[in-house]
Protein backbone atom coordinates (compact mmCIF):
# COMPACT_ATOMS: atom_id res chain seq x y z
CA UNK A 1 0.00 0.00 0.00
CA UNK A 2 2.72 2.37 1.35
CA UNK A 3 4.43 2.54 -2.68
CA UNK A 4 1.00 3.25 -4.17
CA UNK A 5 0.30 5.95 -2.09
CA UNK A 6 4.11 7.17 -2.33
CA UNK A 7 3.13 7.14 -5.99
CA UNK A 8 0.12 9.07 -5.33
CA UNK A 9 1.61 12.22 -4.03
CA UNK A 10 4.42 12.48 -6.73
CA UNK A 11 1.82 12.36 -9.29
CA UNK A 12 0.30 15.41 -6.90
CA UNK A 13 3.80 17.75 -7.51
CA UNK A 14 3.94 16.42 -11.08
CA UNK A 15 0.96 17.97 -11.80
CA UNK A 16 0.05 20.96 -9.13
CA UNK A 17 3.65 22.01 -10.75
CA UNK A 18 2.92 21.63 -14.02
CA UNK A 19 -0.41 23.28 -13.81
CA UNK A 20 0.96 26.77 -11.43
CA UNK A 21 4.23 27.12 -13.71
CA UNK A 22 1.83 27.00 -16.87
CA UNK A 23 -1.03 29.18 -15.63
CA UNK A 24 0.57 31.50 -13.70
CA UNK A 25 0.23 34.42 -15.86
CA UNK A 26 -3.36 33.68 -16.30
CA UNK A 27 -3.65 33.61 -12.18
CA UNK A 28 -2.39 36.92 -11.83
CA UNK A 29 -4.48 38.52 -14.43
CA UNK A 30 -7.66 36.29 -13.00
CA UNK A 31 -6.59 38.00 -9.62
CA UNK A 32 -6.60 41.66 -11.31
CA UNK A 33 -10.01 41.31 -13.14
CA UNK A 34 -11.12 40.07 -9.88
CA UNK A 35 -9.54 42.98 -7.89
CA UNK A 36 -10.91 45.28 -10.42
CA UNK A 37 -14.30 43.56 -10.03
CA UNK A 38 -14.43 43.82 -5.96
CA UNK A 39 -13.52 47.60 -6.32
CA UNK A 40 -15.94 48.36 -8.20
CA UNK A 41 -18.61 46.63 -6.11
CA UNK A 42 -19.06 43.06 -7.68
CA UNK A 43 -19.86 40.58 -5.81
CA UNK A 44 -18.36 36.92 -6.37
CA UNK A 45 -21.06 33.79 -7.22
CA UNK A 46 -19.52 30.45 -6.48
CA UNK A 47 -21.06 27.40 -7.81
CA UNK A 48 -20.35 23.22 -7.49
CA UNK A 49 -22.30 20.14 -7.29
CA UNK A 50 -21.57 17.25 -5.91
CA UNK A 51 -18.03 17.17 -4.01
CA UNK A 52 -17.49 20.64 -6.06
CA UNK A 53 -20.30 21.68 -3.78
CA UNK A 54 -17.96 21.64 -0.78
CA UNK A 55 -15.23 23.67 -2.64
CA UNK A 56 -17.92 26.46 -3.52
CA UNK A 57 -18.48 27.14 0.08
CA UNK A 58 -15.26 26.59 0.80
CA UNK A 59 -14.42 29.69 -1.98
CA UNK A 60 -17.27 31.46 -0.34
CA UNK A 61 -16.16 31.14 3.25
CA UNK A 62 -12.49 32.36 2.01
CA UNK A 63 -13.45 35.77 0.81
CA UNK A 64 -15.77 36.78 3.64
CA UNK A 65 -14.55 35.60 6.26
CA UNK A 66 -10.88 35.52 5.76
CA UNK A 67 -8.77 33.39 8.07
CA UNK A 68 -5.86 35.71 7.56
CA UNK A 69 -6.66 38.64 10.52
CA UNK A 70 -6.65 41.77 8.44
CA UNK A 71 -7.46 40.83 5.75
CA UNK A 72 -10.40 42.30 4.02
CA UNK A 73 -13.85 40.58 3.53
CA UNK A 74 -14.94 40.64 0.46
CA UNK A 75 -18.63 39.78 -0.85
CA UNK A 76 -19.26 36.02 -1.68
CA UNK A 77 -21.85 33.66 -1.90
CA UNK A 78 -22.13 29.65 -2.58
CA UNK A 79 -25.30 29.33 -4.33
CA UNK A 80 -24.30 25.28 -4.30
CA UNK A 81 -26.64 24.93 -0.83
CA UNK A 82 -29.15 27.23 -2.07
CA UNK A 83 -32.40 24.72 -2.02
CA UNK A 84 -33.02 27.17 -5.60
CA UNK A 85 -29.52 26.07 -6.87
CA UNK A 86 -27.65 27.94 -9.95
CA UNK A 87 -30.98 29.28 -10.75
CA UNK A 88 -30.68 31.83 -7.95
CA UNK A 89 -28.65 33.28 -9.83
CA UNK A 90 -30.40 34.66 -12.62
CA UNK A 91 -31.88 37.08 -9.77
CA UNK A 92 -29.53 37.79 -7.82
CA UNK A 93 -26.52 38.55 -10.21
CA UNK A 94 -25.83 41.38 -12.35
CA UNK A 95 -23.20 42.94 -15.11
CA UNK A 96 -20.18 43.94 -12.76
CA UNK A 97 -20.11 40.35 -10.58
CA UNK A 98 -18.65 37.74 -10.88
CA UNK A 99 -19.19 33.66 -11.26
CA UNK A 100 -16.72 30.98 -10.63
CA UNK A 101 -17.89 27.53 -11.37
CA UNK A 102 -16.09 24.77 -10.04
CA UNK A 103 -16.14 20.98 -11.73
CA UNK A 104 -13.65 18.20 -10.69
CA UNK A 105 -14.59 16.33 -14.21
CA UNK A 106 -15.39 18.66 -17.07
CA UNK A 107 -19.04 17.69 -18.33
CA UNK A 108 -20.77 18.80 -15.11
CA UNK A 109 -24.27 20.31 -16.73
CA UNK A 110 -25.18 22.41 -14.08
CA UNK A 111 -21.67 24.18 -13.57
CA UNK A 112 -22.32 24.67 -17.69
CA UNK A 113 -25.77 26.15 -16.83
CA UNK A 114 -24.66 28.45 -14.38
CA UNK A 115 -21.72 30.12 -16.44
CA UNK A 116 -23.86 29.97 -19.42
CA UNK A 117 -26.39 32.41 -16.81
CA UNK A 118 -23.85 34.22 -16.24
CA UNK A 119 -22.17 35.04 -19.05
CA UNK A 120 -26.02 36.24 -20.44
CA UNK A 121 -26.28 38.28 -17.13
CA UNK A 122 -22.93 40.31 -18.34
CA UNK A 123 -20.97 38.94 -15.54
CA UNK A 124 -17.27 37.97 -15.32
CA UNK A 125 -16.65 34.05 -15.58
CA UNK A 126 -14.49 31.99 -14.20
CA UNK A 127 -14.26 27.98 -14.73
CA UNK A 128 -12.21 25.23 -12.86
CA UNK A 129 -12.29 22.26 -14.02
CA UNK A 130 -10.85 18.97 -14.69
CA UNK A 131 -9.62 16.89 -18.10
CA UNK A 132 -12.48 17.14 -20.38
CA UNK A 133 -14.04 19.89 -22.49
CA UNK A 134 -13.26 23.79 -22.25
CA UNK A 135 -15.93 25.45 -20.34
CA UNK A 136 -17.39 28.57 -21.57
CA UNK A 137 -15.72 31.53 -19.87
CA UNK A 138 -13.80 34.40 -19.94
CA UNK A 139 -11.05 32.75 -17.43
CA UNK A 140 -10.69 29.03 -18.15
CA UNK A 141 -8.55 26.86 -15.72
CA UNK A 142 -8.24 23.14 -16.86
CA UNK A 143 -6.21 20.39 -14.72
CA UNK A 144 -4.70 17.60 -16.72
CA UNK A 145 -5.54 14.68 -14.57
CA UNK A 146 -8.17 11.72 -14.50
CA UNK A 147 -7.75 11.65 -10.85
CA UNK A 148 -10.73 13.60 -9.29
CA UNK A 149 -8.91 14.44 -6.05
CA UNK A 150 -5.75 15.65 -7.85
CA UNK A 151 -8.09 17.92 -9.89
CA UNK A 152 -10.24 19.07 -6.85
CA UNK A 153 -6.72 19.61 -4.53
CA UNK A 154 -5.40 21.49 -7.55
CA UNK A 155 -8.54 23.75 -7.75
CA UNK A 156 -8.12 24.35 -3.97
CA UNK A 157 -4.32 25.32 -4.13
CA UNK A 158 -6.02 27.44 -7.05
CA UNK A 159 -8.90 29.07 -5.17
CA UNK A 160 -6.49 29.95 -2.09
CA UNK A 161 -3.71 31.33 -4.46
CA UNK A 162 -6.73 33.40 -6.25
CA UNK A 163 -8.07 35.01 -2.78
CA UNK A 164 -4.81 35.31 -1.18
CA UNK A 165 -3.04 37.18 -4.30
CA UNK A 166 -6.20 39.15 -5.26
CA UNK A 167 -5.42 41.35 -2.10
CA UNK A 168 -1.99 41.97 -3.65
CA UNK A 169 -3.74 44.63 -6.12
CA UNK A 170 -6.08 46.52 -3.14
CA UNK A 171 -2.33 47.30 -2.25
CA UNK A 172 -1.87 49.31 -5.16
CA UNK A 173 -5.30 50.84 -5.72
CA UNK A 174 -3.73 52.91 -9.06
CA UNK A 175 -3.99 49.78 -10.77
CA UNK A 176 -7.56 49.25 -10.32
CA UNK A 177 -9.02 52.86 -11.18
CA UNK A 178 -11.84 52.47 -13.07
CA UNK A 179 -10.58 53.32 -15.87
CA UNK A 180 -12.72 54.14 -18.89
CA UNK A 181 -11.75 52.58 -22.12
CA UNK A 182 -14.34 54.65 -24.15
CA UNK A 183 -13.61 58.20 -22.28
CA UNK A 184 -10.42 59.39 -24.55
CA UNK A 185 -9.59 61.96 -26.88
CA UNK A 186 -9.83 59.66 -29.67
CA UNK A 187 -11.49 56.37 -30.58
CA UNK A 188 -10.35 53.16 -29.28
CA UNK A 189 -10.59 49.53 -31.23
CA UNK A 190 -12.34 46.96 -28.30
CA UNK A 191 -13.16 43.66 -28.92
CA UNK A 192 -17.18 42.64 -27.86
CA UNK A 193 -17.49 39.54 -25.28
CA UNK A 194 -21.24 39.88 -24.27
CA UNK A 195 -24.49 41.32 -25.87
CA UNK A 196 -27.51 41.81 -24.28
CA UNK A 197 -29.54 43.53 -26.99
CA UNK A 198 -28.70 47.04 -27.93
CA UNK A 199 -26.08 46.70 -25.03
CA UNK A 200 -22.24 44.92 -25.02
CA UNK A 201 -19.48 44.81 -22.66
CA UNK A 202 -16.30 45.30 -24.21
CA UNK A 203 -12.78 44.58 -23.35
CA UNK A 204 -9.55 46.00 -23.49
CA UNK A 205 -6.52 45.47 -21.87
CA UNK A 206 -8.47 43.69 -19.37
CA UNK A 207 -10.51 46.54 -18.64
CA UNK A 208 -14.54 45.95 -19.86
CA UNK A 209 -16.71 48.06 -20.14
CA UNK A 210 -20.66 48.48 -21.24
CA UNK A 211 -21.42 50.57 -24.40
CA UNK A 212 -24.39 50.85 -26.69
CA UNK A 213 -24.20 49.30 -30.51
CA UNK A 214 -27.26 50.38 -31.76
CA UNK A 215 -25.75 52.82 -34.25
CA UNK A 216 -23.45 49.20 -36.04
CA UNK A 217 -25.28 46.61 -38.02
CA UNK A 218 -24.87 42.82 -36.67
CA UNK A 219 -22.57 42.86 -34.32
CA UNK A 220 -21.77 39.71 -32.38
CA UNK A 221 -19.51 38.34 -29.77
CA UNK A 222 -15.93 38.20 -30.72
CA UNK A 223 -16.23 41.68 -33.21
CA UNK A 224 -13.66 44.43 -33.12
CA UNK A 225 -15.39 47.47 -33.04
CA UNK A 226 -14.46 51.22 -32.80
CA UNK A 227 -16.10 53.15 -30.25
CA UNK A 228 -15.98 56.35 -28.09
CA UNK A 229 -18.04 57.72 -25.37
CA UNK A 230 -19.93 54.82 -24.47
CA UNK A 231 -21.07 54.25 -28.29
CA UNK A 232 -19.58 51.44 -30.95
CA UNK A 233 -19.21 53.72 -33.99
CA UNK A 234 -17.95 51.34 -36.49
CA UNK A 235 -17.55 47.31 -37.11
CA UNK A 236 -14.16 46.29 -38.04
CA UNK A 237 -13.71 44.40 -40.77
CA UNK A 238 -11.46 40.55 -39.45
CA UNK A 239 -8.48 41.58 -41.55
CA UNK A 240 -8.27 44.91 -39.71
CA UNK A 241 -7.75 43.16 -36.49
CA UNK B 1 8.14 58.99 -26.89
CA UNK B 2 4.60 58.99 -25.70
CA UNK B 3 6.35 59.27 -21.76
CA UNK B 4 6.94 63.11 -22.67
CA UNK B 5 2.95 63.08 -23.20
CA UNK B 6 1.66 60.27 -20.86
CA UNK B 7 3.92 60.11 -17.77
CA UNK B 8 1.45 58.76 -15.46
CA UNK B 9 0.25 55.86 -17.85
CA UNK B 10 3.72 54.35 -18.28
CA UNK B 11 4.65 54.77 -14.89
CA UNK B 12 1.07 52.93 -13.96
CA UNK B 13 2.29 50.35 -16.73
CA UNK B 14 5.29 49.50 -15.61
CA UNK B 15 4.08 49.26 -11.99
CA UNK B 16 1.06 46.78 -13.67
CA UNK B 17 4.18 44.85 -15.09
CA UNK B 18 5.94 44.69 -11.97
CA UNK B 19 3.05 43.82 -9.40
CA UNK B 20 1.79 40.58 -11.69
CA UNK B 21 5.47 39.47 -12.45
CA UNK B 22 5.36 39.81 -8.06
CA UNK B 23 2.03 38.04 -7.88
CA UNK B 24 3.31 35.43 -10.79
CA UNK B 25 6.28 34.05 -8.39
CA UNK B 26 4.39 33.94 -5.78
CA UNK B 27 1.91 31.72 -6.92
CA UNK B 28 5.09 29.01 -8.40
CA UNK B 29 5.92 29.62 -4.34
CA UNK B 30 3.09 29.10 -2.52
CA UNK B 31 2.82 25.38 -5.08
CA UNK B 32 6.39 25.06 -3.80
CA UNK B 33 5.16 25.08 0.19
CA UNK B 34 2.13 22.82 0.04
CA UNK B 35 4.56 20.09 -1.73
CA UNK B 36 6.56 20.59 1.01
CA UNK B 37 3.73 19.92 3.38
CA UNK B 38 2.47 16.73 1.88
CA UNK B 39 6.20 15.23 1.85
CA UNK B 40 5.81 15.17 5.39
CA UNK B 41 2.70 13.21 5.50
CA UNK B 42 3.36 9.75 7.96
CA UNK B 43 2.57 7.33 5.54
CA UNK B 44 2.49 4.43 7.73
CA UNK B 45 0.27 6.24 9.87
CA UNK B 46 -2.41 7.09 7.11
CA UNK B 47 -2.71 3.20 6.37
CA UNK B 48 -2.92 2.45 10.14
CA UNK B 49 -5.66 4.95 10.06
CA UNK B 50 -7.23 3.58 7.03
CA UNK B 51 -7.22 -0.13 8.12
CA UNK B 52 -9.20 0.47 11.28
CA UNK B 53 -11.39 2.99 9.68
CA UNK B 54 -12.23 0.25 6.95
CA UNK B 55 -12.57 -2.64 10.48
CA UNK B 56 -15.56 0.09 11.66
CA UNK B 57 -17.18 0.58 8.56
CA UNK B 58 -17.31 -3.32 7.71
CA UNK B 59 -18.72 -3.87 11.27
CA UNK B 60 -21.50 -1.66 10.24
CA UNK B 61 -19.97 1.31 11.52
CA UNK B 62 -20.33 5.27 9.59
CA UNK B 63 -17.76 8.01 9.10
CA UNK B 64 -19.40 10.77 11.08
CA UNK B 65 -16.92 14.09 9.72
CA UNK B 66 -16.87 17.32 11.21
CA UNK B 67 -14.76 20.57 11.25
CA UNK B 68 -15.40 24.58 11.45
CA UNK B 69 -15.36 27.34 8.60
CA UNK B 70 -13.66 25.84 5.32
CA UNK B 71 -12.73 22.53 7.42
CA UNK B 72 -16.31 22.22 7.51
CA UNK B 73 -16.18 21.60 3.52
CA UNK B 74 -13.58 19.31 4.31
CA UNK B 75 -15.56 17.34 6.46
CA UNK B 76 -18.93 17.11 3.68
CA UNK B 77 -15.92 16.80 0.89
CA UNK B 78 -14.30 12.98 2.99
CA UNK B 79 -18.07 12.16 3.47
CA UNK B 80 -19.43 12.44 0.13
CA UNK B 81 -16.36 10.72 -0.90
CA UNK B 82 -16.89 7.91 1.12
CA UNK B 83 -20.92 7.74 0.46
CA UNK B 84 -19.36 7.81 -3.42
CA UNK B 85 -17.55 4.21 -2.69
CA UNK B 86 -20.61 2.64 -0.82
CA UNK B 87 -19.75 3.56 2.31
CA UNK B 88 -22.69 5.10 4.89
CA UNK B 89 -21.14 8.59 6.05
CA UNK B 90 -22.26 12.26 6.79
CA UNK B 91 -21.01 15.51 7.78
CA UNK B 92 -21.79 17.24 11.02
CA UNK B 93 -22.23 20.62 9.18
CA UNK B 94 -24.96 19.81 6.77
CA UNK B 95 -27.55 21.19 8.48
CA UNK B 96 -27.69 25.04 9.24
CA UNK B 97 -31.08 24.41 11.31
CA UNK B 98 -28.98 22.25 13.78
CA UNK B 99 -26.00 24.30 13.54
CA UNK B 100 -27.89 27.03 14.25
CA UNK B 101 -30.13 26.04 16.92
CA UNK B 102 -27.17 24.07 19.23
CA UNK B 103 -25.57 27.06 18.98
CA UNK B 104 -28.21 29.55 19.75
CA UNK B 105 -29.37 27.51 22.45
CA UNK B 106 -26.11 26.57 24.22
CA UNK B 107 -23.43 27.85 22.41
CA UNK B 108 -20.92 26.71 19.20
CA UNK B 109 -19.06 24.57 21.45
CA UNK B 110 -21.33 21.90 21.50
CA UNK B 111 -22.17 21.70 18.15
CA UNK B 112 -20.56 18.61 17.41
CA UNK B 113 -21.14 17.01 20.68
CA UNK B 114 -24.51 17.76 21.10
CA UNK B 115 -25.37 16.16 17.43
CA UNK B 116 -23.34 13.05 18.46
CA UNK B 117 -25.27 12.46 21.32
CA UNK B 118 -28.71 11.14 19.61
CA UNK B 119 -26.17 10.09 16.35
CA UNK B 120 -23.15 8.51 17.56
CA UNK B 121 -22.57 4.65 17.46
CA UNK B 122 -19.85 2.25 18.92
CA UNK B 123 -19.24 1.35 15.76
CA UNK B 124 -18.95 4.48 13.85
CA UNK B 125 -16.18 6.62 13.10
CA UNK B 126 -15.34 10.16 14.33
CA UNK B 127 -13.17 11.93 11.65
CA UNK B 128 -12.31 15.93 13.02
CA UNK B 129 -11.06 18.21 10.82
CA UNK B 130 -9.27 21.58 12.37
CA UNK B 131 -6.66 23.65 11.44
CA UNK B 132 -5.75 24.38 14.84
CA UNK B 133 -6.15 21.81 16.85
CA UNK B 134 -8.03 23.40 19.22
CA UNK B 135 -11.60 24.32 18.66
CA UNK B 136 -13.49 23.78 21.92
CA UNK B 137 -16.28 22.20 19.51
CA UNK B 138 -13.71 19.77 18.03
CA UNK B 139 -12.62 19.13 21.13
CA UNK B 140 -15.90 18.64 22.74
CA UNK B 141 -17.20 16.28 19.67
CA UNK B 142 -13.91 14.18 20.43
CA UNK B 143 -14.81 13.73 23.54
CA UNK B 144 -18.69 12.81 23.19
CA UNK B 145 -17.06 10.17 20.59
CA UNK B 146 -14.61 8.91 22.42
CA UNK B 147 -17.28 8.25 25.29
CA UNK B 148 -19.79 6.76 22.65
CA UNK B 149 -16.89 3.90 21.87
CA UNK B 150 -16.61 5.53 18.74
CA UNK B 151 -13.00 4.98 16.76
CA UNK B 152 -11.70 9.32 17.16
CA UNK B 153 -9.77 10.39 14.32
CA UNK B 154 -7.98 13.82 13.81
CA UNK B 155 -6.24 15.93 11.23
CA UNK B 156 -4.88 19.19 12.42
CA UNK B 157 -2.49 21.85 11.91
CA UNK B 158 -0.07 23.97 13.83
CA UNK B 159 1.48 22.59 16.73
CA UNK B 160 -1.12 19.94 17.14
CA UNK B 161 -3.08 22.37 19.67
CA UNK B 162 -5.67 20.67 22.25
CA UNK B 163 -5.93 17.59 20.04
CA UNK B 164 -1.89 17.07 21.12
CA UNK B 165 -3.34 16.42 24.80
CA UNK B 166 -5.93 13.70 24.08
CA UNK B 167 -4.05 10.56 25.03
CA UNK B 168 -6.84 8.61 23.92
CA UNK B 169 -7.26 9.65 20.65
CA UNK B 170 -6.69 6.93 18.23
CA UNK B 171 -5.05 8.76 15.44
CA UNK B 172 -3.80 11.65 14.75
CA UNK B 173 -2.19 14.11 11.85
CA UNK B 174 -0.53 17.07 12.78
CA UNK B 175 0.18 19.20 9.46
CA UNK B 176 3.24 21.17 11.24
CA UNK B 177 2.26 24.77 9.54
CA UNK B 178 0.57 27.90 10.73
CA UNK B 179 -0.57 29.19 7.39
CA UNK B 180 -3.97 28.07 7.03
CA UNK B 181 -4.57 27.82 3.31
CA UNK B 182 -1.22 25.72 2.90
CA UNK B 183 -2.43 23.59 5.83
CA UNK B 184 -6.31 22.80 4.54
CA UNK B 185 -4.18 21.50 1.04
CA UNK B 186 -2.48 19.27 3.04
CA UNK B 187 -5.68 18.16 4.67
CA UNK B 188 -7.31 17.25 1.62
CA UNK B 189 -4.32 15.15 0.74
CA UNK B 190 -4.37 13.42 3.88
CA UNK B 191 -8.08 12.51 3.93
CA UNK B 192 -7.66 11.45 0.25
CA UNK B 193 -4.91 9.09 0.73
CA UNK B 194 -7.04 7.67 3.83
CA UNK B 195 -9.62 7.18 1.34
CA UNK B 196 -7.69 5.49 -1.02
CA UNK B 197 -6.50 3.13 1.59
CA UNK B 198 -10.06 2.31 3.31
CA UNK B 199 -10.70 1.41 -0.56
CA UNK B 200 -14.41 0.51 -1.89
CA UNK B 201 -17.39 -1.38 -0.03
CA UNK B 202 -17.36 -5.01 -1.94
Amino acid sequence: MRPALAERLVERERILGAFLAAEQEAIALTCLALARAFSRGGTLFVFGSGAAATDAAHVAVEFVHPVIVGKRALPAVSLANDPSGSATLGRLGSPGDIALGIDHGGDDPNVSVFLEQARARLLLTIALTGAGPPACADHVFVVGSGDAHIVQEVQETLYHVLWELVHVFFEHPGLLDDRCITCGDVAVEARIVALNGATAVIERDGLREEIAVDLVDAVGVGDLVLCHAGVALEKLQREHA
Amino acid sequence: MTSFLYPFLEADESDLAAVLADVQASTVQKGRDVIELRRQIDLEAVIACGEAIRARLERGGRLIAFGNGGSSTDAQDVAADFLASGWPALALTNDAATITAVANDVGQENVFARQLIPLGRTDDVALAISTSGSSRNIVAGLEEAHRRLMLTCAVTGGDGGRLRELAWLDHLFVVRNDYVPRVQETHATIYHLLHRVVGARS
